[in-house]
């Protein structure tokens, strides 16, 4: 019941990631990040403890694939998760289990993976995906709140939306650089774009450090 | 910029939380650290937070409460010529819901501090204690309500004696069954960000046991049957 863009800026080495959900409080069960060791999400049933095992695994310098393989392994439910990570040196793995709620895919393209379950079509992951290319002259927040927003306009989830979060990390920067959350509203990837231009507007030292 | 918390722990459930709002919008990933079965340590004040950061690893090498603080003050000697550090306030509480504060000297008037058994509440950039003692007023008086709404009815009420508060809010609480967050609601620039909070507490409420539920088994039912099983209707 969710859709996600995740990347990894090959120049800046950030990692950043922009979801929403028909699920509530996407934001606190989904993503784990390592600013200096990779990004991961667990969705389709979301798992916070895997969340947890696979971020230390990437904290300990475990690959994409590593991870992936460590998760299916200890996950007593791994076809019900749909998950992607993109580790410290851009590698990335992804996987869609056959008991995701279709439609449901993922798509890995260049430094970057979408993924979407119980979407409306293969529209909107196809879109997330153009949407983000196309976009490569953009800051990376910008890029992946533009993708979800272009899969929230091709059809979003079945039943719409109601939590959405943007998150970016930096190498060596201990905490997230941008973590902004909407847990419960009825547009909320609207009210996401509202909150991040509202916060870089009210720090512009935040603003300068996150589109830089 | 104002800033209120109110951190508390359950001895019938085992649980302890934290519940916030702040004049800044958003970011509490930097503000706070926690640890199922451990801990937390929250941040009032300063743009700079690295001393979250050195909290969360004394957490997880076994710190807790005034000692955690001492480790603070002592071992991380960089932190003490930081002028940020002065200008923060340290709360912690931890998974026996032993509680502890160090308070910056350069916000000590500023900065208020009322903490009983199992609670306390902490206020920056205010007038008076007025709205740390309403927090503490309204935590005691509803002993027998779950922590979370505990937590948001002392938010609330702190709130309330300030004519709003801040622009962002949230509400964590952990349980010791589980190693994240049993209840974790964030709500980011808002005109009125605790009624957002309430709002979104209200809504989900029902549901925290279901989610940790189904973090662990996705097989369970969705959460219009769990709802229906639990005689709510939604």
């Amino acid at each position: 019941m969710t859709f996600t863009v995740m990347a990894r800026c090959p120049a800046s080495g950030r990692f950043g990631m922009c979801t929403t959900s028909f699920s509530p409080i996407a934001g606190s069960r989904v993503s784990g990040f390592e600013p200096d060791g990779g990004v991961l999400a667990v969705m389709s049933f979301a798992a916070p403890a895997l969340v947890m095992f696979g971020q230390r695994l990437l904290r300990q310098g475990a690959s994409a694939a590593e991870v992936l393989d460590a998760l299916l392994r200890n996950d007593p439910y791994p076809e019900y998760r749909q998950i992607g990570i993109i580790d410290a040196q851009g590698g990335r793995a992804a996987r869609t289990g056959s008991a995701a709620v279709p439609y449901a895919e993922h798509r890995c393209g260049d430094g970057f993976i979408v993924l979407g379950n119980v979407v409306a079509s293969q529209a909107v992951t196809a879109a997330m995906y153009d949407t983000f290319t196309g976009e490569a002259g953009r800051p990376l927040p910008e890029r992946l709140l533009r993708a979800v927003e272009a899969g929230r306009d091709a059809g979003g989830q079945l039943d719409g939306q109601r939590s959405a979060f943007l998150r970016l990390s930096a190498p060596g920067e201990e905490h997230l650089l941008l973590d902004l959350r909407v847990d419960l509203d009825d547009e909320p990837v609207g009210a996401l774009r509202t909150v991040f231009e509202g916060v870089l507007e009210r720090d512009p030292g935040l603003a300068e450090t996150v589109l830089g | 910029m104002t800033e209120l918390a109110i951190v508390g722990f359950c001895p019938r459930t085992r649980r302890f939380g934290i519940g916030a709002t702040s004049g800044g919008p958003g970011g509490f990933g930097s503000r706070l650290v926690a640890r199922a079965w451990r801990g937390l340590v929250y941040c009032q004040g300063g743009p700079r937070h690295r001393s979250v950061r050195f909290a969360e690893r004394c957490l997880e090498d076994g710190w807790r409460g005034e000692a955690l603080l001492d480790a603070l003050r002592t071992r991380e000697a960089g932190h003490r010529d930081d002028a940020d550090d002065r200008q923060r306030l340290l709360l912690t509480i931890d998974a026996a819901g032993r509680i502890a504060v160090l308070i910056g000297a350069e916000v000590q008037r500023s900065c208020y501090f009322r903490q009983g058994a199992g609670r306390a509440a902490a206020s920056c950039g205010v007038a008076s204690a007025s709205a740390v003692t309403a927090m503490l007023d309204a935590f005691d008086a509803a002993p027998s309500e779950d922590l979370s709404e505990r937590l948001m009815r002392a938010l609330e009420a702190g709130a309330a004696v300030l004519d709003g508060a801040g622009v962002s809010a949230f509400l964590r609480v952990y349980d010791p069954a589980i190693e994240y967050a049993f209840t974790d609601v964030t709500v980011d620039l808002h005109q009125d960000p605790v009624a957002a909070l309430r709002r979104a507490h209200d809504w989900l409420s029902p549901l925290y046991t279901y989610y940790a539920l189904r973090g662990q088994d996705p097989t369970i039912a969705r959460y219009p049957q769990w709802l229906a099983g639990q005689g709510i209707e939604r």
